[in-house]
């Protein structure tokens, strides 16, 4: 009894040592490994699996006929020159038994494949992203009708006047001087006469 | 019958009335002030939401009463009158179909409809000079032809213009109605009315460098995700004024706004009413017959009835219904024009 007892006391120590302290393991959880920086552009970065992309022209590197070698990680943050100085220093061999999908992330990169200052620069812009087509099925979305049916004060682009409204525009300020002067000459005319 | 307004009342009488109707002026203008600056966007969709139908009402309704009951020798003025009002809003309202054709189309459109309208009140204002208390309103011509040559320079100064005159004309209207039942409230009126522009320049001082409104409350949130703000700029036109605040522009509209509201559901229906709404005698035209009294009656319960369904509609989609509402509007902004000009 006492020793049933001592094992379930047990039991219930090993599994609270074994609950994370945020809560119990999800499916999703795996072993930890750091958060790559995804503004490292010289790192790929892959947003579905989290995780650096590894690419394969960095692996299949050599710098020793026979002998691959893996060196240090280069980050772009350090100086080019510095990354370029950095040949001799086997970190890894990978002759040994070492798959490449365990080599921690950042580590694959050859002196060869270093960054050098042209590649430090600016990344290129990505490509324009199309305009999204309009989804004939949301009605919102499309604003031809509803929305122009009720606007009052459409919103103007701002562009040079037509020729046409410049004429007719000209014609209705001659015609309004005309008619001024008409009004101003008949009205000095009545006044003379009611003098009189 | 009971008489809302009073009867005539010796000047002794009416001084303290007529400054705490002036001190009711300005408490109304400087409580729409503040509003406006604190909850531009919040103020703006509330105002429409509640006083936008019933003080298209009790316009009608103040209109109705003044009316004559017979046009007489005012019959051409009246006729041009109801035209013009029907046709421009007709099609002022089709205006923005002409979207989908070409934006050049849309300008000549929109310069072509404020040459109409310039012209139209040219007309009236020719009319209404011709008869008593007459004037001399040779100028009316050249100034029309003047200000068509300006809107066909810029069509959209005149539809932006009338966005912001539009809720003074309430104001005159007050002044004349004023003059017409309480002659001796003018003076302290008049006063008061100097807080309107004092209030638009305060405004100008303290949002004149905000640029952008502030952002959604719970109070818009309220009104369902129809709501845009961005409605409310291109109403007032801040993309055609784009040195001044769009911040400044909207609370400013929206202070005419409920200053004009205030003016035709409170203010009006103090002074200009005589009687109860409901109160069929009193509208001269329902004196003719009692067909003409029961068609006045019908119009006024159907007002009642839209102003219901407004407020339902503004319920459900208040971004589409605000837009509809102010084509709409257009018809009794229109209408104040040969009114205001027959009491003058």
């Amino acid at each position: 009894m006492r020793r049933s007892m001592l094992s379930m006391i047990a039991m219930l120590i090993l599994a609270a040592s074994t609950i994370h302290a945020d809560g119990p393991p999800g499916p999703h959880d795996g072993p930890y490994r750091p958060r790559p920086n995804p503004h490292n552009q010289f790192r790929p970065y892959d947003d579905l699996h989290q995780r650096m992309i590894i690419r394969p022209a960095s692996v299949s590197t050599t710098t020793i006929p026979g002998r691959t070698k893996i060196f240090p990680p280069v980050y772009p943050d350090a100086p080019a020159v510095l990354s370029s100085s950095i040949e001799t220093v086997p970190w890894l061999d990978t002759d040994s038994q070492l798959p490449v999908s365990d080599v921690p992330v950042g580590w694959l990169r050859s002196p060869i494949d270093s960054p050098t200052l042209a590649d430090i620069g600016p990344r290129p812009s990505p490509e324009p992203r199309p305009f999204p087509a309009p989804d004939p099925t949301n009605q919102n979305s499309n604003p031809s009708e509803s929305q122009l049916l009720a606007d009052i004060a459409p919103e103007p682009e701002l562009k040079a006047t037509s020729p046409v409204s410049l004429v007719i525009a000209g014609l209705a300020a001659t015609a309004g001087i005309v008619f001024l002067g008409m009004w101003l000459v008949n009205r000095r005319r009545s006044g003379n006469s009611q003098d009189q | 019958m009971t008489a809302i307004a009073a009867t005539i009342e010796s000047p002794a009488q009416s001084r303290p009335a007529r400054w705490a109707f002036a001190l009711c002026f300005v408490g109304l203008a400087i409580g729409a002030a503040w509003l406006s600056v604190a909850l531009p966007i919040s103020v703006a969709f509330a105002a429409v939401f509640l006083f936008a139908g019933p003080h298209n009402w009790f316009e009608l309704r103040y209109a109705l009463g003044r009316l004559p009951a017979r046009t007489g020798k005012l019959r051409s003025f009246f006729v041009v009158s109801g035209l013009g009002v029907l046709g421009l809003s007709a099609a002022y309202a089709a205006l923005p179909l002409l979207m989908n054709h070409s934006g050049n189309f849309v300008e000549g459109g929109l310069s072509l409809w404020d040459t109409a309208f310039l012209f139209w009140v040219a007309q009236l204002v020719w009319m209404r000079s011709l008869t008593n208390p007459r004037f001399d309103g040779g100028w009316v011509w050249p100034v029309a032809c003047l200000l068509t040559a300006v809107v066909w320079l810029a069509p959209f100064s005149l539809p932006l213009m009338l966005v912001f005159l539009h809720p003074l004309m309430a104001l005159w209207l007050l002044d004349r109605e004023l003059a017409r039942s309480r002659p001796t409230w003018r003076i302290g009126y008049r006063c008061a009315m100097g807080c309107i522009p004092l209030a638009v320049t305060a405004m100008w001082w303290q949002l004149r460098g905000v640029s952008d409104l502030p952002g959604t409350d719970q109070i818009t949130l309220a009104f369902g995700p129809t709501v845009r703000a961005d409605t409310l700029t291109n109403h007032v036109g801040a993309s055609l004024l784009p040195g001044v605040s769009p911040y400044f522009l909207v609370a400013t509209h929206t202070f005419l706004e409920l200053v004009h509201y205030g003016v035709w559901v409170v203010l009006m229906p103090l002074i200009g009413l005589r009687s109860w709404p409901w109160q069929m005698e009193t509208i001269p035209v329902s004196r003719r017959s009692p067909t003409w009294s029961r068609a006045v009656a019908v119009l006024l319960l159907s007002g009642l009835l839209l102003v219901s369904v407004l407020w339902v509609c503004f319920g459900i989609d208040y971004e589409t219904t605000r837009r509809v509402y102010f084509t709409v509007a257009m018809l009794h902004v229109l209408a104040e024009v040969p009114f205001l000009l027959r009491m003058i």
